[in-house]
């Protein structure tokens, strides 16, 4: 149980700005490019381009959660144009896949110029870490997507007339050939597709428009209907019929019927019909590219990696403004289940292993703490200084109410319920041996609380807090007390104001400049920016104090900064093709 | 993680801490019935340190009670100071030996001047002083307050300057957000002990009529007449001395129905040089 692990001072952010954060560093162009592409891809033998586009809007929102100590799982709607020029099928020459991908980030630091920065890195990542929960677009796989690719490949073929020993056959397909001769029946009949699924396989039934004028060894000439059947095979970003393979089924074999009822209509078309299958393997391979959602899936998986490898976007970014002096590297820990990003500066104890501090952050944006044990340095330093011997010996204390000699004196952060106070406290403790004139000197002990009361005062321009020292448990003005009160109270106040500007200091927040006496100052409790990507304002509220030393619960103001997308828009700077 | 035990809302856009979780107090335990021992000379004061600091530890709780008003606390230990010796004691511990000697010159002063013995902790008295007896013109002062000291040394400032880190002006870039962050401590409190006296009031208008009353940090504005001045001196020192408690206050703290800062802070007196 540690506020601070093995570290000085922890900086918890809150959900609610890891989520602002995130969005305004997807806003800067600069580290997600919102469009990516064309880049080259091949789908099963096709040549084709895609175009990758990274979303995050009111329709398409991106998002996080904190997924284990170390990462952060982020939802990304990503939309990716899949254009096949070539494509046999029109309709497939464009396909818009969208999904929101979840994909993990791992906390990390990486210096920037020097300086240690804390946020999310991407690199490494692969495919396999990418999960893709749905895909919307998905082309269907319905008839007339392949009715238009076999008319396509049907007005490719060089000729759809085909002789054989005299005598002639012919495949009509609508007028798409009004060369041949005779022409296409009345109606002037199409080719026509269905799709039928025969067992565990669909295969697509495909009826031809045909003629026959035989002349040997009789005289013969009909319009008919050739049928075939041919599998349909869906692999590897592609579906595809081989019009050169009949079916094993007898069932499928290819038939052929004429509408003459002529005698010799049954052995005519038993002799065409090995010209006819001849025929039909000239359609060759009809290929569409084709995402099926697995292998949807498997490309947008693969693409978001590609997009994603090698990005990082920081959280925490101080800076010392001297290099000689620089500031610790930030350590981070998530700690999901509060939905807290907890950031732990000065190591205090390196022979142990790094660990997640407690969540203090409660229901704040952010919140800062100090360690107890650096509470107890700071405090012992300033009594020691302040009271010089106390302790250890004993410190001389005059004034003009009396003379006394403070040989102990104590300051230590206590829980709510310790010592019957029932709020976190400072419980002070020691014994004085307080000087009368010509009689022995009496020893007092005391004991007793002080609370550190804050009084904050917030504008749209400024956000103002005070802490005040109070001794507990009795009222104010009474005279009798101001010694001890005066003493007391302006020495824990000056070391309050020394441990959160320290404190200020070390987790490379900004402290203005003041006058030796000043006993306020303009500060920024941590970094007021994150580089790149967004500015923050932090405003402390408030001071808890416990046995684990001290919070200062607080607030954030959270701008953007660097150039967003519409930035670049505007400036005629957006990446072009 | 500790409740937000320290805050809450005061209102508009200002907020500060309320109080504020009392301790309870527990009556305390009365020593045990003691040998009387009558102190009437300086002599058996002395001696009888040696007597108490034996009852002190026997009964040690009851020691806070000392403090409160010394008199009462040593006759529950079985001591009984006569008059003289009680006078004497409240008067020693009362202030030390300077400001006793001030405080007597003071009185003498006063009492020389006005005929009666000065009450300036008595804010009608000190009106009466002011308006009537002095005839000094009421002042408007509306919301003005004293000139005090400072509690701090300037040592003491630099020592504990010290422990503040310096500027660091870290972030040059342009900011966008203008609202400015503040942290600092409370100033101290102004108490009537460190209400100076040798500052000069400010000029103040004259106020339509006179109050009927006057407390010590008011007539601190009237006091570039010498007779008030010496009035307020008078009244800061009593305000300065140990604020012995009359029977019933004395009864009130030790059934804890009443809570002073020694009550709440002191646990124990001894007298460990008194054993040898």
């Amino acid at each position: 149980m540690s506020n601070t692990s093995n570290f000085d001072y922890c900086v918890e952010l809150g959900l609610a700005p890891l989520k602002a954060i995130f969005h305004l560093a997807l806003k800067n162009e600069e580290l997600f490019p919102h469009n990516i592409g064309p880049l080259a891809r091949n789908f099963g033998g096709h040549a084709a381009t895609i175009m990758v586009k990274l979303l995050d809007d009111e329709d398409s929102p991106a998002d996080l959660s904190l997924q284990d100590a170390h990462h952060i799982l982020f939802a990304l709607p990503i939309e990716i144009d899949v254009e096949v020029p070539d494509a046999p099928d029109p309709s497939l020459s464009r396909v818009t896949l969208k999904a929101t991908v979840e994909a993990p980030g791992l906390l990390a630091t990486w210096a920037v110029d020097g300086k240690d920065q804390l946020g999310i890195d991407f690199t490494g990542i692969a495919a396999a870490d990418v999960n893709v929960p749905s895909v919307t677009g998905l082309p269907t796989l319905d008839v007339g997507r392949f009715q238009s690719a076999i008319h396509t490949r049907y007005e490719s073929l060089p000729t759809h007339s085909f002789p054989l020993g005299g005598n002639t056959l012919n495949l009509y397909d609508g007028t798409r050939d009004t060369t041949l001769i005779p022409p296409n029946s009345s109606g002037n009949p199409e080719i026509t597709v269905t799709l039928e699924n025969h067992g565990a396989d669909q295969y697509l039934k495909i009826d031809f428009p045909i003629h026959a004028d035989v002349q040997v060894p009789i005289t013969f000439a009909s319009y008919g209907t050739a049928t075939a059947w041919r599998k349909v095979v869906q692999a590897g970003g592609t579906v595809s019929i081989d019009m050169a393979v009949e079916p094993g089924d007898t069932a499928l074999a290819t038939q052929v019927v004429f509408d003459s009822s002529h005698p010799a209509a049954g052995p005519v078309a038993a002799q065409l019909k090995p010209l006819l299958i001849a025929r039909l393997a000239d359609f060759g391979v009809v290929s569409e590219p084709w995402f099926d959602e697995s292998a949807a899936k498997s490309m947008i998986a693969a693409e978001t990696a590609t997009y994603l490898t090698g990005r990082r976007y920081p959280y925490y970014t101080p800076e010392s403004g001297d290099d000689e002096t620089p500031l610790e590297t930030p350590v981070g820990f998530l700690l999901p289940s509060d939905g807290v990003l907890a950031i732990l500066m000065n190591r205090r104890d390196s022979s142990v292993a790094d660990t997640a501090p407690d969540a203090f952050l409660g229901a704040n944006q952010v919140a800062l703490a100090v360690s107890r044990a650096l509470l107890d340095e700071t405090i012992t330093r300033a009594m020691n200084e302040e009271f010089p011997g106390v302790n250890d010996g004993g410190a001389e204390v005059s004034t003009d109410e009396g003379d006394a000699t403070l040989k102990t004196l104590s300051v230590t952060p206590s829980d709510p319920g310790a010592h019957g106070v029932s709020e976190g406290h400072l419980w002070i403790s020691g014994e004085a041996e307080v000087h009368i004139d010509c009689w022995p000197d009496p020893d007092v002990s005391f004991s007793g609380p002080m609370y550190l009361r804050v009084h904050l005062e917030e504008t749209d321009e400024s956000c103002n807090m005070t802490i005040g020292p109070e001794m507990g448990d009795f009222d104010a003005g009474q005279s009798c007390c101001d010694v001890f009160v005066d003493l007391i109270i302006p020495v824990v106040g000056w070391i309050m104001l020394g441990v959160i500007e320290s404190m200020i200091d070390r987790v490379g927040g900004e402290l203005a400049a003041t006058t030796a006496d000043a006993q306020a100052r303009n500060v920024n409790a941590i970094p007021p920016v994150v580089a790149g990507v967004a500015e923050l304002q932090a405003c402390l509220e408030s001071v808890l104090t416990s046995s684990q030393g001290l919070v200062f619960p607080g607030k954030l103001r959270i701008r953007r900064e660097g150039r967003s997308f519409e930035d670049l828009a505007e400036s005629g700077d957006l990446p072009r093709p | 993680m500790p409740d937000k035990q320290n805050r809450t809302e005061t209102g508009g856009s200002a907020r500060a801490t309320a109080v504020r979780h009392r301790r309870e107090f527990e009556p305390l335990p009365v020593p045990r019935a003691n040998k009387i021992v009558k102190v009437e000379t300086h002599r058996q004061l002395l001696a009888m340190a040696r007597t108490l600091s034996a009852r002190l530890e026997e009964d040690p709780q009851f020691s806070v009670m000392l403090l409160a008003n010394p008199v009462l606390a040593l006759k529950y230990y079985g001591i009984e100071l006569n008059a003289e010796m009680q006078q004497h004691v409240l008067n020693t511990l009362r202030h030390p030996p300077k400001l006793r000697a001030r405080r007597e010159k003071l009185e003498k002063f006063l009492a020389k001047k006005l005929g009666e013995p000065a009450k300036p902790n008595d804010s009608g008295w000190m009106a009466r002083l002011v308006f009537e007896v002095r005839g000094l013109k009421p002042r408007d002062l509306k919301d003005s307050v004293p000139v005090y000291k400072s509690p701090f040394n300037t040592g003491m400032i630099k020592r504990l300057h010290e422990l503040r880190p310096a500027a660091t002006n870290r972030y040059k870039g342009v900011r966008r957000s203008a609202v400015k962050s503040v942290v600092g401590v409370a100033p101290w409190s102004p108490s009537v002990r460190l209400m100076d006296m040798d500052a000069t009031p400010p000029d103040l208008p004259a106020a339509h009529r006179a109050t009927k009353t006057l407390t010590l940090e008011q007539a601190w504005f009237y006091k570039d007449d010498p007779i008030v001045k010496a009035a307020v001196e008078l009244g800061q020192i009593e305000r300065r001395g140990f604020p012995f408690q009359m029977p019933a206050g004395f009864r009130d703290l030790l059934a804890g129905k009443k809570v002073d800062a020694f009550r709440a802070f002191v646990r124990t007196i001894r007298i460990p040089g008194a054993r040898s």
